[in-house]
């Protein structure tokens, strides 16, 4: 069995005031060193199981483990697990709060009480990483919503996490800036960092991740890879999240290319492109 | 002007690289001299400060002359109650009047004396409000908290000017957003509707600004809230010789025309 980094253990969650319970139930391990994507639609319970995953909402049943050891919700062992989860919101607003970028930076840093040079260091060249050094003295509502992703995840980053909870980072975001952050998340796992990233977006999901996880209605309803999830049409279509459009043109392909091709489902258009190549030169 | 462009320019300014314990030391200075000197001295200050503002730091002039006028108007707006005098006209005083007018039995006038203190308290307005301008202009917010903060101000003090800081321009862009919501849906249409759209936006902001603070609390203690928000910044400033000169040699010259006008 694969070793769970974070794990939930049916956990049930309703809002205080809330029209009825959000995660009802809900058991999910993120498999340690694994690009992972958690799919579902909106209002499903992501942002809320998020929430759990590093202690800032505490389950009202069922138990949430880090490696194996169930969270504690003192206020030490909480100021640790924000550490080692790095969690990015959505909406970037909500989680930037000094007044420039580099500033911003420091604030994770000045919780965890480091020497102020120490700190200075760590800013700087985590701003280098996220090529934002022209940034640094910008105040924070000058940047453009892109920027201010950035940002977010450049101040989660500087902690250096174990697992990283990005919520719809490619929510609004164009093209360009899309395969950026893409890029950026390959790098950050490349560095050992689990990453766990919430989306509807099947195309980017697919292309990316190494582990899928589906949610609906407060449950977990499939996790595996990718392969397996694509061999679930029909659930993923009964929960109106469709297929990635790469599984869809791969269908519409005649059946003896397909063949030639190999049978395993194509996750991004490289990889199609790439295949539709070799099978050509096999029907030649 | 407004708000955000403010911000900017104390951003963007010419004099930004000088240490902002310098700058605040200079204006403080010199608000000091204005407080305690003469109308010779403050002209001078204003003058000297126009150069400083927009000679050096290179505020475009409208918006320095747009910040002392739109200041001043509160100047203006107090302007009544110290200037007129009324008193019923046979038991007026034996003072010299400036101006009188009979209203009925009354006799509303302005007392000379009261010209004088007035131009007295323009000119000491004008030169406060020169060197708060230089402040606002050329040291942007963040560095004023940071030489609050190396000044020992009790964090909590700092801790909620930031917040402040950051949620004045959250809640402008929130009610930028709603205006342009309710324009682009046909709002705003004559004077009533004008004042129930404003009313319900001022009914969205109170809810979106109780949602928001909810989100950043979360957002906080997901990035390990402590006890005070603490930060450090990058930005290091270099000191100017040339500066430093020019504003030492101003201010002992400034005391030199206080001290020989009979101060």
């Amino acid at each position: 069995m694969t070793s769970w980094l974070l794990e939930f253990a049916d956990v049930h969650y309703a809002y205080p005031g809330g029209r009825g319970p959000v995660l009802r139930g809900l058991s999910l391990g993120i498999p340690e060193g694994k690009k992972c994507a958690l799919l579902g639609r909106n209002g499903c319970g992501k942002s809320t199981l998020f929430l759990h995953g590093n202690g800032i909402i505490q389950p009202q049943q069922g138990q949430v483990s880090w490696k194996g050891t169930p969270l504690s919700y003192k206020r030490a062992a909480l100021q640790e697990m924000t550490q080692k989860v790095g969690l990015v919101f959505q909406d970037p607003e909500h989680q930037l709060i000094a007044s420039t970028v580099a500033e911003d930076v420091s604030y994770g840093l000045c919780n965890r009480n480091l020497p102020a040079d120490v700190i200075r260091q760590k800013v700087q060249a985590i701003l280098q990483a996220f090529g934002m050094t022209e940034l640094a003295d910008v105040p924070i509502h000058h940047l453009s919503l892109g920027q201010k992703r950035r940002l977010a995840l450049a101040g989660v980053m500087v902690l250096e996490p174990e697992l990283l909870l990005l919520d719809e980072p490619t929510a609004y975001l164009d093209r360009y800036q899309t395969r950026n952050l893409l890029r950026e998340l390959d790098a950050i796992h490349q560095n050992g960092t689990t990453v766990l990233m919430a989306t509807h977006d099947m195309d980017i999901a697919f292309e990316w991740a190494e582990w899928i996880c589906v949610m609906d209605a407060g449950k977990l309803v499939f996790a595996g890879e990718p392969q397996e999830a694509l061999a679930q049409r029909e659930l993923l279509e009964s929960l109106h999240l469709g297929m990635p459009l790469i599984a869809d043109v791969w269908e519409a392909l005649p059946q003896e290319w397909r063949q030639e091709a190999g049978e395993r489902v194509p996750c991004s258009l490289e990889e199609l492109k790439k295949r539709l190549l070799t099978g050509q030169v096999a029907v030649r | 002007m407004n708000w955000q462009q403010l911000d900017s320019l104390s951003y963007q300014n010419r004099l930004r690289f000088l240490p902002p314990e310098h700058k605040l030391l200079f204006a403080s200075a010199l608000i000091l001299l204005v407080l305690t000197g003469h109308e010779w001295l403050q002209m001078a200050i204003c003058i000297w400060m126009g150069v400083w503002v927009i000679g050096y730091a290179r505020i475009p002039v409208r918006f320095y002359f747009g910040f002392l006028l739109l200041s001043l108007s509160f100047f203006v707006l107090g302007l009544p109650a110290l200037l007129l005098e009324a008193t019923r006209a046979e038991t007026a005083p034996v003072t010299q009047m400036a101006v009188a007018w009979h209203v009925g039995p009354y006799l509303i006038y302005v007392p000379a004396s009261a010209i004088s203190k007035v131009w007295v308290l323009f000119w000491r307005t004008m030169a406060s409000l020169a060197c708060f301008s230089f402040i606002l202009f050329t040291v942007p917010f963040a560095e004023i908290l940071q030489v609050l903060r190396k000044l020992r101000l009790p964090v909590i003090v700092t801790d909620l000017l930031m917040i402040m800081y950051r949620f004045i321009f959250v809640l402008l862009g929130v009610s930028h957003q709603l205006w342009i919501a309710q324009r682009s849906r046909g709002g705003h249409r004559g004077f009533r509707a004008t004042m129930r759209d404003i009313g319900g936006l001022a009914a969205q902001l109170f809810v979106r600004a109780m949602r928001k603070y909810d989100a950043l609390y979360k957002g906080m203690a997901a990035r390990g809230f402590g006890e005070s928000l603490q930060v450090l910044s990058l930005h290091s400033h270099s000191r100017s010789r040339r500066y430093e000169w020019e504003s030492i040699a101003g201010c002992v010259l400034l005391i030199l025309l206080e001290w020989w006008t009979g101060g």
